[in-house]
């Protein structure tokens, strides 16, 4: 894309579907542009009310996008609502460069067109949205590292186990129980394991959250509870994963720096 | 026989106890009526309303005011929830002491009366509830009956949600879904389109309705004389196909699946 400012839009039916046709032509290996006439096309696009000048910053982040998309799109979705479509899948389109970069190998790879797409496919796959999951979680917790310092072009593991499911998506003290439990904070990356689909670990993320939130939620109402008030909660198993306090520096080269989880 | 035990003494309030009225007058509203002695210590209990939408993932929450001498009734907005399909859950809520979170009273899944009327007008009907259950080796099955429900083999590694989430079940077990619902709905619960009103709001009802706006050019045929049997039923068969056909067309399910490719089935 080569301007680099511009008003908020939001595609019309026929621009999503047009997006779509090109996204699909990318993904099969053809030739289509997401440029800057498919955004502006007048008869593909609308702009929002009011209107809100847009630049396309470089987002590293999901932190990066999820900052500037809620400041960006408040005003808008308080007329269009937090679920629009045709806005979502426009900023997608207008922010293709970030959700979609041009790889070492100079081509670009795009994913499935839910990434992209708002509610491609099923409404459900809202949640697979790129740029909607950062800002969702952006505002929901900004605190939040794990979920929100992953690059905002792939949507981890850890992500779509959160931003597909209700139960856990909406308690705002899961998103930094999911620091304190599953992050290293050597790396800043999750910890090994916490995700497999195949495994089931105690404590895991993938199996054992959902279960154990799912049996809590018949007797406790979570969704205001801090992750500490949930950790007491949820369990010996959870807790296993916790970050121990640093030890001293003569102590730290023989032990780790976070409790390794049990064997299944 | 396993005895349950309700160790945390959390109590349902009776359904008769409560009673929510909306207001559909832009922009939307609810009042609430709950028993007076429902909170007996505001300042370690609150009281919520989660408001939820049939096809929606949004939750609502609404705090309910201490007023003095009971909850506030109301209004509260409705924000964005449809007025028409909003449901309802109260809970009592422990706020301090040593389990923080623990639910002391519940009433779940209220619907609405509409517009004050105590008509049926506000509530939300549901095509197809989802719950999960032992099914051995099965991975789903159908209930009929109020609502339609599909049952989920528990032992799946993934929620309700996430499973009608997936493109597969999008593409591969909903027209199937669909396909036994309106067999069911006009086999044998007997519903014919001259019989539908606007207000049934049966399961059957539903899905013949369902049916005819998925596929609106091809009409329901008539039973023949007798009703219809399983010798007799070619043309019932055709259009069932057809509604089946035109549902997949409308949701570009088999277009959707080979877009999804291989993370269809992750």
């Amino acid at each position: 894309m080569s301007g680099t400012s511009g008003i908020l839009r939001r595609f019309k039916d026929a621009g999503i579907a047009e997006f779509v046709r090109r996204i699909e032509t990318l993904r099969a290996g053809g030739q289509a542009e997401i440029d800057d006439q498919l955004v502006t096309d007048p008869s593909l696009t609308e702009p929002t009310v009011p209107e809100v000048p847009m630049e396309r910053p470089a987002f590293k982040t999901k932190r990066d996008a999820g900052a500037y998309l809620s400041e960006r799109t408040r005003a808008a979705r308080a007329v269009l609502g937090d679920d629009d479509r045709g806005l979502w899948t426009w900023l997608s389109a207008w922010h293709w460069d970030a959700v979609c970069p041009v790889r070492s190998e100079g081509i670009r790879k795009p994913g499935s067109p839910f990434n992209y797409v708002f509610g491609f496919g099923n409404i459900q796959n809202s949640k697979k949205h790129l740029l909607f999951v950062a800002t969702s979680i952006q505002e929901l917790a900004p605190e939040a590292q794990l979920l929100l310092d992953t690059p905002v072009s792939t949507l981890t593991q850890i992500v779509q186990e959160v931003s597909t499911r209700i139960l856990l998506f909406r308690l705002k003290g899961l998103y930094r129980l999911m620091d304190l439990l599953y992050r290293d904070p050597s790396t800043g990356k999750p910890k090994k394991g916490i995700v497999d689909t195949r495994v089931v670990k105690p404590g895991d993320v993938r199996h054992r959250l959902p279960a154990r939130i799912r049996q809590l939620e018949v007797t406790h109402d979570l969704t205001n509870l801090t992750a500490e008030q949930l950790l007491n909660l949820l369990g010996d198993e959870f807790r296993q994963w916790a970050v121990v306090p640093t030890a001293p520096a003569s102590r730290r080269r023989r032990s780790s720096s976070t409790a390794p989880p049990a064997s299944p | 026989m396993l005895k349950r035990i309700n160790y945390t003494d959390r109590r349902r309030i009776p359904r008769s106890q409560v009673s929510v009225k909306v207001d559909p007058t832009d922009p939307a509203s609810f009042t609430i009526d709950l028993p007076a002695d429902l909170v007996t210590d505001p300042e370690s209990q609150v009281a919520f309303v989660d408001i939820t939408s049939a096809g929606s993932s949004e939750v609502l929450r609404r705090t309910l005011a201490w007023n003095g001498s009971g909850l506030d009734r109301g209004p509260y907005p409705l924000g964005r929830i449809s007025w028409k399909k909003a449901i309802f859950d109260v809970k009592v809520v422990e706020t301090v002491g040593d389990d923080p979170g623990r639910i002391l009273r519940r009433a779940a899944r209220i619907k609405a009366v509409g517009a004050g009327s105590d008509s049926d007008d506000g509530a939300t009907h549901q095509l197809l509830a989802t719950i999960r259950e032992p099914l051995d080796e099965q991975v789903w099955t159908l209930r009929f009956g109020e609502p339609v429900t599909l049952v989920i083999n528990d032992a799946l590694a993934m929620t309700e949600e996430q499973f009608v989430a997936t493109q597969a079940f999008a593409s591969l077990v909903f027209p199937e879904i669909c396909r036994r619902a309106v067999e069911w709905a006009v086999l044998t619960e007997g519903v014919q389109p001259g019989d539908l009103t606007a207000d049934d709001t049966r399961a059957a009802a539903l899905w013949l309705r369902f049916a005819q706006e998925t596929a609106p050019d091809t009409p329901c045929p008539s039973p023949p004389a007798g009703g219809w049997k399983p010798t007799d039923r070619a043309d019932l068969d055709e259009w069932i196909d057809s509604v089946v056909t035109a549902m997949c067309r409308r949701h570009r399910l088999r277009s959707s699946l080979v877009a999804a490719g291989a993370e269809a089935f992750s």
